[in-house]
């Protein structure tokens, strides 16, 4: 061990301190990886914690909870499960989401409150309650009575809205004012602060349910819970569950989990990059100190030794970097919290980050990760330094790396063996509930495949270089590429795996967008739509009763209107959503693109009033059904068989869409309430006085009203705002492997300082020095650019064809964003020049006298 | 000059508050005088906040088992006249709570069990009817004939345990207080109206951990109705019942203050074989606590035996727990502690009742 640590001083320490530049530049590459991996971990983390605390806000020990079919169920089952024995207290509660800072009109405004109506007056009462209730002057009949309502002391604050305020918010279309009779304190265990309580009276009237209950939270006997809930299951309405408490936050677990994933992924490469910097640091100090090594060896160390010690170098990078990256990643993950948090509130469900949630295994992960993968990467260099014979390295200008003959041509052969394993695992289908994992490892083969098929394409590369005539500066330059074939691969490669990942995600993105685009302009063909303000996307929660379309409908001007009604549904193991409308439009106004072109007539015929659906693409592909096949579903009207008549495009719900007939749907589910509303003008109407007339009439109802341009430009935002984290990313990963460009050519430099002394020497100028390594960045800027392009665009057809559509069942459009491959070129190639800029200048002042010193 | 002002503030203070019978919120006050009226007073009062039907009492099973056993149905006002009902209006606005509390004490195989139910006027839930004896909070139910002296039934059942018995007063009601009102503070309103059967012919059933016995014995009930009545600085009460073997029934109650006192309206009544009551105010008996409990539940220290001596009964007697722990530490309601006592000479040792008593206050103020 002492010998170790003399070594580690001997060989690293002292060196790192005379280094210090470029200590810093890979420190700060590991730190930027570590911390894009760390801040996606805390973000992920954090969404499903707050997630967590908004759906499962309970009273302690509730060990058995009921959930109805569809839109709550009758409030009398609350009697039938209390009065079973064994049942020790059954709290009912009604939810629902009220919309605070809300502007009617701007369908992007104001903020969504989960809403818990409770019977405040039971023994198991929720925690946040029961600290609010402890704070405020409490009046119970206030609170039952006079729509009172406990808020966070974040929306107290945000909005106002102090003990004693009136709280002004839409529950649905109407404008309430809600009394605040007390302030949640913030921390308060299991209450996210997006949860608001209001007595289960309040909840019924706000949110239309009178009668009904969304949930029962019910404490049994824990010694007989099997039988109790056998109990229960038989005194509650038809198509109810009744389940342990977690199982339905699992569920909405897995339906987060692919979205994350992707999201780690992308985080995961930044960190792979970033290690590739400390393969060039330890390879560095590997290759400047081969004479101390030699001495070193010839003094009597031990291979093992010397390996050990390099190892230990690059877990030094790694360690100090990692820790440097949980800072940052702790800084930036306050911004990825907020964009995650925005993606899950818009997709899934309201809910606000309070707090990071870093967790410890997030922090054990990016530590041993970072420190793990460091000395990986160090492992190559040192074990070529511990290779080293002392003879061999004790002479001076040992050159950088011993050619291995054939080994471009070895290494390409694995490559090209790699593609070749990578298009047979995009084969293989998804594993479990949509997790694309062989598309994944098709992904890291493609990777692999492209950086081992570097070197050969570098050789061919420097023998252009060389032929460009008379030109000292690009003979020379060709001569150091072919010198340090696997140096310039690594760094080609990694550079080119960054360009690669962009150019896949711009195609992607592109692709996406553009299909989503072109599907909103197919499939919104009404004139105006209408849903309540202040909901995402139409609100599920069946806010107009059934006379709001036929007003909307008898307004002068109007031609015809549709209703949509949805929400999601357990299915499987998982959710799906729901979707109700009149099949008859679709016979006139085809709004969804069937694949396969059926008779659109015949299959209206075939759906309506019955119990036959439409089911989105990507729950045909999740399910696995497609035309004439058929599921079974619990509704309220109790177990039901449907069967599928068609399949639509759909890029709404990630979870998958069925279609039925509004009719179906009344008659199964007792409900008749409409989410949104599709509105066809006359020819020849003004749509702005038909949105006016329409308000007017709809009035006190507050409404959304849009065109179906402004619904487009909204669908768009939404989807380039879920986007926007990815951006952040691969800007991340680029970074990184320009740093490696930096350091790479350092490398090179510093490895080659006799030669360019020698250079100099025989007459070569500092302007012929700076452009000799300008020549050589440019080499590996335009392979870099090639391979990554090339990689890219494998890389988005694994996205586009493998990973999104087995876990999202998405059929996306390639686009081909042909300008992005020149722009992205452009930009490597003016990148690594620019990384060049500062190693070409050391370079070009090295003098004969120091390196004669050396010797 | 000053103090002509003072008395005259006073004066006007003091008929300002004679007039007002009425809570702010509108509810009534209990005041002096109030003639009492059966039946129809042992119905519900909706016009006060704050009404209960207390059940006490002993009973031996055929075997010879012991328990005592406690069943409450409270009933709070929320708001005095009822909710208003209308379409699009929530079944569950209230303006009545019904919670309910339910205690064996199980003297012979020495343990406690109390359960608590709450529910409000919803979905008929809780319920107390104005119009006939009839209160029930969710399934537990007190029922009876419209009788002066009515034959009630009281039914509760709550995980693997039940009483279902059937009450028969052998006493007409005994009216506590003076002039129908029972002061609990010197402020008008602080007073309840409470009459109570002390001395009911109790059979029927009960269930103790899933094992029925067939029971007789002899219960108490407290009926007790008013608005507001603890005045500020009160922190509790210990309440007395007593009844002894010669047919003869004492009822004390003490309230505490904040100060270590005691408000000097503290009362209680002795009731003659024949029925007929003696207001006792506190001057005419004395309560000493011989021990305190410490609850292992809410860490509370109750005092636990206590040494009575009161105007008209000749021994004094001894009053010990038939268990220490009798705490209803209910999650949602208040703490309090509530048991079967038994009664014993303090010259002879020779018994001479059974008796409950009430501690409220001691694990946090109590709040009404």
């Amino acid at each position: 061990m002492r010998t170790f640590a003399a070594l580690f001083r001997a060989l690293v320490t002292g060196y790192a301190r005379a280094n210090v530049l470029r200590a810093i530049v890979t420190l700060i590459a590991v730190a930027l990886g570590v911390a894009a991996s760390y801040a996606i971990d805390i973000a992920n983390d954090t969404a499903v914690a707050s997630f967590s605390k908004s759906v499962d806000v309970i009273a302690n020990h509730v060990n058995l909870q009921v959930f109805g079919a569809g839109r709550g169920f009758d409030e009398r089952a609350l009697l039938r499960v209390q009065r079973l024995p064994g049942v020790r207290s059954a709290s009912p509660v009604v939810e629902g989401e009220i919309g605070l800072g809300v502007h009617p009109g701007d369908p992007q405004s104001g903020e969504l409150l989960r809403v818990m109506g409770i019977d405040i007056t039971r023994a198991a009462l929720p925690n946040g309650v029961d600290a609010a209730q402890a704070e405020a002057n409490f009046d119970l009949h206030r609170f039952i009575d006079g729509n009172g309502i406990f808020v966070s002391r974040r929306i107290a604050l945000r909005y106002r809205a102090p003990a004693g305020s009136l709280l002004a918010a839409y529950a649905g279309p109407r404008l309430v004012h809600l009394r605040v009779m007390g302030v949640i304190p913030p921390n308060t265990v299991g209450v996210d602060s997006s949860v608001a309580f209001v007595d289960i009276a309040t909840a019924q009237e706000l949110f239309g349910k009178i009668g009904l209950l969304d949930r029962i939270d019910i404490v049994a006997d824990p010694a007989r819970l099997d039988a109790i809930r056998a109990a229960i299951a038989r005194v509650i309405p038809a198509g109810s569950r009744v389940l342990a408490p977690h199982t339905r936050l699992d569920e909405i677990k897995r339906m987060l989990a692919s979205f994350q994933m992707n999201l780690s992924a992308l985080a995961d490469v930044a960190l792979l990059v970033g290690m590739y910097l400390i393969y060039n640091a330890v390879a560095i100090s590997v290759v400047q100190r081969k004479s101390e090594i030699g001495t070193l060896r010839a003094l009597g160390a031990r291979r093992r030794e010397i390996f050990m010690t390099f190892v230990a170098e690059g877990g030094l990078y790694g360690a100090v970097g990692a820790l440097l990256g949980l800072g940052l990643g702790f800084v930036l993950a306050r911004f990825a919290v907020q964009a995650v948090q925005l993606t899950v509130s818009t997709l899934f469900v309201a809910s606000h980050a309070d707090g990071l949630v870093v967790t410890p295994f997030a922090t054990a992960k990016a530590l041993s990760v970072g420190i793990g993968l460091a000395m990986l990467s160090a492992a190559l260099p040192a074990r070529d330094a511990a290779a080293t014979a002392p003879a061999r390295a004790m002479r001076t200008g040992a050159g950088a790396e011993h050619r291995v003959p054939g080994l471009g041509r070895a290494s390409a052969a694995l490559g090209v063996a790699s593609l070749v394993v990578a298009a047979a695992l995009a084969r293989l289908p998804a594993v479990g509930d949509g997790v694309p994992l062989f598309g994944y490892a098709a992904g890291i083969m493609l990777i692999v495949g492209a950086s081992l098929c570097t070197p050969i394409v570098l050789a061919g590369a420097a023998g252009v270089v060389r032929a460009i005539r008379g030109n000292a500066s690009t003979t020379i330059a060709a001569g150091f590429l072919r010198g340090s074939p696997r140096r310039f691969s690594v760094a080609i490669a990694s550079l080119a795996v960054a360009v690669g990942m962009m150019v896949a995600i711009a195609i992607l993105v592109g692709s996406f967008r553009a299909t989503i685009v072109a599907w909103t302009h197919d499939t919104l063909g009404a004139d105006l739509y209408i849903k309540s303000p202040g909901t995402v996307d139409a609100g599920f929660q069946g806010y107009f009763s059934p006379g709001v379309p036929r007003v909307v409908a008898s307004v002068p001007g109007v031609a015809a209107v549709d209703t949509f009604r949805g929400f999601d549904v357990p299915f499987r193991g998982a959710f799906a959503q729901l979707g109700a409308t009149d099949v008859r439009s679709l016979a006139t106004r085809n709004e969804l693109r069937f694949l396969g072109h059926p008779d659109v007539r015949a299959l209206v015929r075939s759906m309506y009033d019955r119990n036959v659906v439409a089911v989105s693409e990507p729950f045909s592909t999740r399910f696995g059904l497609g035309p004439g096949d058929a599921f079974t579903l619990d509704t309220p009207s109790g177990r039901t068989r449907f069967r599928i008549a068609a399949v639509y495009n759909d890029y709404s719900t990630s979870g998958g869409t069925f279609m039925m007939d509004r009719a179906t749907f009344a008659r199964l589910y007792h409900d008749d309430t409409v989410d949104s509303i599709a509105v066809y003008a006359k020819p020849g109407v003004n749509l702005a006085d038909l949105r006016s007339a329409i308000v007017r009439k709809l009035e006190p109802l507050r409404i959304d009203i849009n065109t179906n341009r402004e619904i487009r430009a909204y669908a768009i935002a939404i989807f380039d705002r879920t986007f926007a984290i990815t951006n952040a990313l691969y800007g991340i990963s680029l970074t990184i492997a320009i740093l490696g460009v930096v350091s790479t050519l350092f490398a090179l430099v510093l490895e080659r300082r006799e030669e360019i002394a020698l250079l100099r020497y025989i007459g070569l100028t500092r302007a012929g020095v700076r452009r000799t390594v300008l020549v050589q960045a440019a080499v590996v800027g335009v392979l870099a650019a090639a391979i990554g392009i090339g990689l890219g665009i494998l890389l988005a057809a694994d996205l586009i064809y493998v990973i999104n559509r087995q876990s999202f069942g998405w059929l996306i459009e390639w686009r081909s964003p042909g300008w992005f491959y020149l722009e992205a070129a452009g930009m490597v190639i003016v990148a690594a020049l620019v990384a060049a800029i500062y190693p070409a200048r050391v370079a070009s002042r090295i003098q004969m006298s120091q390196v004669l010193r050396a010797e | 000059m000053r103090n002509k002002l003072a008395a005259l503030l006073l004066a006007f203070v003091t008929l300002v508050a004679a007039t007002t019978v009425r809570t702010k919120d509108g509810f009534r006050l209990a005041t002096a005088p109030y003639a009492f009226s059966f039946p129809r007073d042992h119905y519900a009062h909706d016009a006060y906040r704050t009404e209960w039907w207390y059940f006490t009492g002993h009973l031996r099973a055929a075997d010879g088992h012991r328990f005592g056993y406690e069943l409450t149905f409270f009933r709070i006002g929320l708001a005095p006249h009822p909710s208003r009902v209308a379409k699009g209006r929530s079944a569950w606005r209230a303006a009545q709570l019904y919670p309910a509390h339910f205690a064996i004490t199980d003297e012979t195989g020495k343990r406690f069990v109390y359960y608590e139910t709450f529910a409000r006027d919803a979905l008929g839930q809780g319920y107390a009817s104005q119009r006939r004896l009839e209160v029930r909070s969710n399934g537990w139910t007190l029922t009876g004939t419209s009788q002066v002296r009515p034959v009630m039934h009281l039914h509760a059942r709550s995980g693997n345990d039940a009483l279902d018995l059937v009450e028969v007063p052998e006493k007409p009601p005994a009216i506590n207080g003076r002039d129908g009102i029972s002061r609990k503070g010197s402020c008008v309103g602080c007073a309840s109206h409470y009459y109570s059967f002390t001395r009911l012919a109790t059979t029927g059933a009960l269930v103790r951990d899933g094992v029925r016995y067939t029971v007789h014995g002899l219960s108490w009930m407290d009926h007790e109705y008013g608005s507001d009545e603890l005045q500020r600085g009160q922190v509790g009460w210990d309440w007395f019942s007593i009844q002894l073997a010669g047919r003869r029934e004492i009822m004390l109650y003490r309230l505490r203050q904040r100060d270590g006192g005691t408000t000097p309206q503290s009362s209680g009544s002795l009731v003659a074989p024949d029925g007929s009551v003696r207001y006792l105010p506190l001057s005419a008996f004395t309560i000493v606590p011989t021990g305190t409990w410490t609850s292992p539940h809410t860490h509370a220290v109750y005092p636990s035996g206590w040494r009575l001596r009161v105007k008209g009964v000749r021994d004094e007697l001894i009053l010990t727990p038939a268990l220490a722990d009798q705490e209803l530490a209910n999650p949602g309601g208040t703490t309090y502690w509530e048991g079967a006592v038994r009664v014993t000479d303090a010259r002879t040792g020779a018994r001479l009742g059974v008796g409950y008593v009430e501690l409220t206050g001691y694990a946090g103020a109590l709040k009404l």
